[in-house]
């Protein structure tokens, strides 16, 4: 397969995918604290045993054509389950920003409208192909990489270490509890899994520095949020945006909606990130023809999918409970590479 | 019956200029003189201009073909006039012939002709023909004499510094121009014709010894495939150049100066010239190099890199002010300062239309002032900047049609449009566009079509290379000419070359 972007644009989008997750989606009300810090550190420790078993993975070339050789209808059963995996989280991702938007900045507005502008985007942006957005997530980081660090430089002061207990003083037990909580929605390795063969450069390296910044960026906003709120970012249903809505540049205040902007720039790039890893999940199970088709129904279906999510309160909470149960991450991440791993074979050079 | 038969005269005289015979493919020159005078002047229809000397010298009839106000009668005189018809050591038409081909200057420019389509060319290009009695072949001379616009400073690219020369409409004559600041042996001009009636003369121009092979071949493939009867400017071809999806944006730039196409030929670029028009297409165009111009390079690198950065400052001004003023005012009042806040409500009340409305009728009068402006004569020109004075600036306000704040939004973005003159298309599109899209989902609506017309732009391929090269994919050594404008010590530590960018499809 030809590697039409560099890793550093991959990792781009990755990034851009983990800092969505973390916003809108992120344990700081369940999780905070001295707990937080400790908690992030031993899912980062997980996180970081999962990629090295996906590099390892990858590696070893695509994975359908690994099990293949063992078993064609294991194969198919494979990428038929990750493509749906994707497409599922491509729907959380759409259902997660739609009510986000929906209830910090446009209350009164109905969840359609905002389902239908974002389907439309990402339904032509799609069809772009995965150039033209590794092209686009380089630059939406860099622009969320400044206005992150503006935040952090102008809230530097508000920072009060009186608001941070002693980590682990709730015990080992609690940090063990509330470690799915944080990496349960970290999915980007097995979408590095189906985009790597796409990508050009040193894995290793650019797995490596993604796994550092999404660590420090998780102990970094953990500390703000804390040391700023205390106990009133719990209470929040998104505490960095409560933080945002706090900080001030110059004239400007309620940065929130200004940083709307970097959210949703982040969503769509998310959504069109685990799209893009669905599309070649199941590029296999179907003729090259077939594949733009594809690429339209999966992002429709997405959208149809984040309709009801997010129009249906107890389905969006039964789901995300789901999610925080971990299972996903475990099944997908843990134990279908193992499987692959184990049952997969490799190529053998001619 | 007089009556009836000038009737009829006049019928068949219509007719025969309605239906003149066209020249079809390439049809060779008898050796009869008469045959081919003949020829010729049914092809031109008898046209006016077409002048026919026929005389005799060395015993063989020879006739000159020239058009009217086309060839210098100083050179006419001086080379021709004086020789020709004193010719006296040649016997017969061949040695007539060789006397010219070989023994003989009669023009700067000379060649051999062998087809009627080349005749009528190479007349209607300023070029006298000499035709010989017995030879089924012609002499060119080159005695171009038209006029032609002066070489001044072009209106479309001002700079402070540099070259006070601008491209005219004569092919050879922007040629020169670009050969006396590139005196390389590396430098080709690949003439080519366009427009299947007309023929306009066009010319390639590039660094043999920098420019890709794939991206020439692709150049010519392209050119090849234009079917226009008549393509009277540069912008007729670039549609063809151009490739990707649907966008707003364009991967081929165009430029009236000389300097600056030097500038893009020693950076891998293929230039295309076409005779008639000073506007020059450059491809591949990269994005970044809208909000490059000559004068970057001629200051100091710190005033260089500010004056960048203002142009992305104000591109992004431009297009995105006006909608964002309308979607904060909307959607999004807490973002304002209390003291903003209050003047802006307190306007918005002494007016009768939405927020929305006011942008889009303000920068609808602004746009048809902008156009009057363009296409009035001089003399009145002047009245336009103060019936818009008026109209917008005093009337408007006192009127209650729209609120003070508007006006300054629509002062800021109209100058700001003017700093990246090249984008000004795109621009005026995806101003109003984001006015109806902030107008009516705020800031939401407004990053998402950011989001679509950022990745459309990511998506532009213009012959192989992406329209975002050098800042996506992200190259560390090309930030020193993109954003900023680093010294020449260090800009001339590498060479930029298009086919190098990463991502390029050019090797």
């Amino acid at each position: 397969m030809a590697r039409q972007i560099s890793l550093s644009q991959l990792m781009a989008m990755l990034l851009l995918s983990r800092l969505f997750a973390a916003i809108a989606a992120g344990p700081w009300k369940v999780v905070s604290g001295g707990e937080a810090v400790l908690s992030i550190l031993a899912a980062a420790g997980m996180e970081g045993a999962v990629w090295i078993l996906c590099c390892a993975l990858a590696k070893r070339g695509d994975l359908y054509d690994q099990l293949a050789r063992r078993s064609r209808l294991l194969a198919g059963l494979v990428a038929a389950l990750y493509a749906a995996f994707f497409l599922v989280w491509a729907a959380d991702t759409l259902a997660t920003f739609t009510y986000l938007v929906k209830t910090e900045f446009y209350p009164q507005a109905g969840t359609l409208v905002f389902l239908v502008i974002m389907g439309a985007a990402i339904l032509y942006s799609v069809m772009l192909g995965v150039e033209a957005v590794s092209r686009m997530s380089f630059l939406v980081v860099i622009i969320a990489g400044v206005a992150l660090g503006a935040v952090y430089l102008s809230m530097a002061d508000e920072v009060d270490m009186l608001n941070f207990v002693m980590p682990a003083s709730l015990g080992p037990g609690q940090v063990l509890e509330n470690t799915p909580l944080l990496f349960s929605r970290w999915s980007e390795a097995a979408a590095f899994l189906f985009l790597a063969p796409l990508a050009k450069g040193s894995w290793r390296k650019g797995v490596f520095w993604f796994w550092a910044i999404c660590l420090v960026f998780y102990e970094v906003t953990t500390v703000y949020l804390t040391g700023v709120m205390g106990g009133y970012g719990a209470l929040q249903n998104y505490p960095f945006l409560a933080l945002l809505s706090m900080t001030e540049l110059s004239v400007l205040r309620r940065l929130d909606a200004v940083y709307l902007m970097v959210w949703i720039f982040a969503a769509f790039l998310r959504t069109l990130v685990f799209l893009q890893a669905a599309s070649m999940a199941a590029s296999h199970l179907m003729q090259p023809r077939s594949r733009p088709r594809f690429r339209v129904i999966s992002a429709l279906l997405a959208a149809l999918a984040a309709y009801f999510i997010s129009d249906h309160l107890f389905v969006m909470m039964d789901w995300n409970h789901l999610v925080q149960t971990g299972l996903l991450f475990l099944c997908f991440l843990v134990v279908l590479p193992a499987v692959v791993l184990l049952l997969g074979k490799k190529e053998v050079p001619a | 019956m007089l009556d009836s038969l000038a009737k009829k005269w006049r019928r068949s005289a219509r007719e025969s200029y309605e239906d003149p015979a066209p020249p079809e493919g390439m049809t060779p020159l008898s050796a009869s003189l008469e045959e081919n005078i003949i020829a010729i002047r049914q092809a031109a229809a008898n046209s006016g201009d077409l002048v026919i000397k026929r005389l005799v010298t060395a015993g063989t009839e020879v006739a000159l073909l020239m058009t009217e106000g086309m060839f210098s009668l100083t050179a006419f005189a001086l080379l021709l006039a004086q020789t020709l018809p004193n010719l006296k050591d040649c016997s017969g038409p061949e040695e007539v012939l060789e006397w010219v081909r070989r023994y003989s200057i009669l023009g700067a420019d000379q060649g051999e002709v062998r087809t009627r389509e080349e005749v009528f060319r190479l007349m209607m290009s300023g070029f006298v023909l000499l035709l010989v009695d017995g030879c089924a072949v012609g002499i060119n001379l080159g005695m171009q004499g038209f006029s032609f616009r002066g070489i001044g400073e072009p209106n479309s690219e001002v700079n402070e510094r540099g070259s006070r020369e601008g491209f005219v409409e004569p092919l050879r004559i922007n040629l020169t121009m670009v050969r006396r600041r590139m005196k390389s042996p590396n430098l080709c001009f690949e003439f080519i014709q366009v427009g299947g009636k007309v023929k306009t003369d066009a010319a390639l121009i590039y660094l043999s010894d920098m420019v890709s092979g794939r991206l020439l071949r692709q150049i010519r493939s392209r050119l090849s495939q234009v079917n226009m009867d008549v393509v009277l400017e540069t912008g007729y071809l670039s549609p063809y150049l151009e490739q990707g999806p649907l966008s707003i944006f364009s991967g081929v730039g165009s430029t009236e100066r000389p300097d600056t196409l030097c500038g893009k030929l020693s950076e891998g670029r293929v230039g295309i010239m076409l005779d008639g028009t000073p506007f020059v297409l450059v491809v591949p165009y990269l994005f970044t190099e809208h909000f490059q111009s000559f004068d970057d390079y001629a200051h100091r690198p710190y005033y260089a890199s500010f004056i960048r950065l203002l142009k992305y400052i104000s591109f992004l001004f431009t297009i995105l002010l006006p909608g964002g003023y309308v979607a904060m005012a909307n959607f999004h009042p807490e973002l304002f300062p209390e003291v903003l806040l209050y003047n802006v409500a307190r306007n918005e009340l002494k007016t009768p239309f939405p927020l929305m409305m006011e942008a889009v009728i303000i920068f609808f009068i602004y746009e048809i002032m902008r156009e009057a402006g363009l296409r009035l004569p001089r003399p009145v020109g002047h009245a336009v900047s103060i019936v818009g004075a008026l109209v917008i600036g005093d009337a408007a306000v006192t009127a209650g049609i729209i609120g003070a704040p508007m006006v300054m939004i629509v002062a800021l973005t109209a100058i700001s449009s003017f700093v990246v003159p090249s984008l000004y298309e795109p621009v005026t599109v995806l101003r109003f566009a984001f006015i109806l899209i902030g107008g009516m989902t705020g800031l939401f609506g407004i990053t998402v079509g950011l989001a679509v017309v950022i990745l459309n732009l990511c998506s532009l391929v213009s012959l192989g290379v992406s329209d975002t090269a050098g800042a996506a994919p992200f190259v560390p050594y090309s930030m020193r000419d993109i954003f900023i404008r680093a010294g020449w010590k260090t800009l001339e530590k590498k060479q930029l070359n298009v086919e190098d960018l990463p991502g390029e499809k050019l090797k």
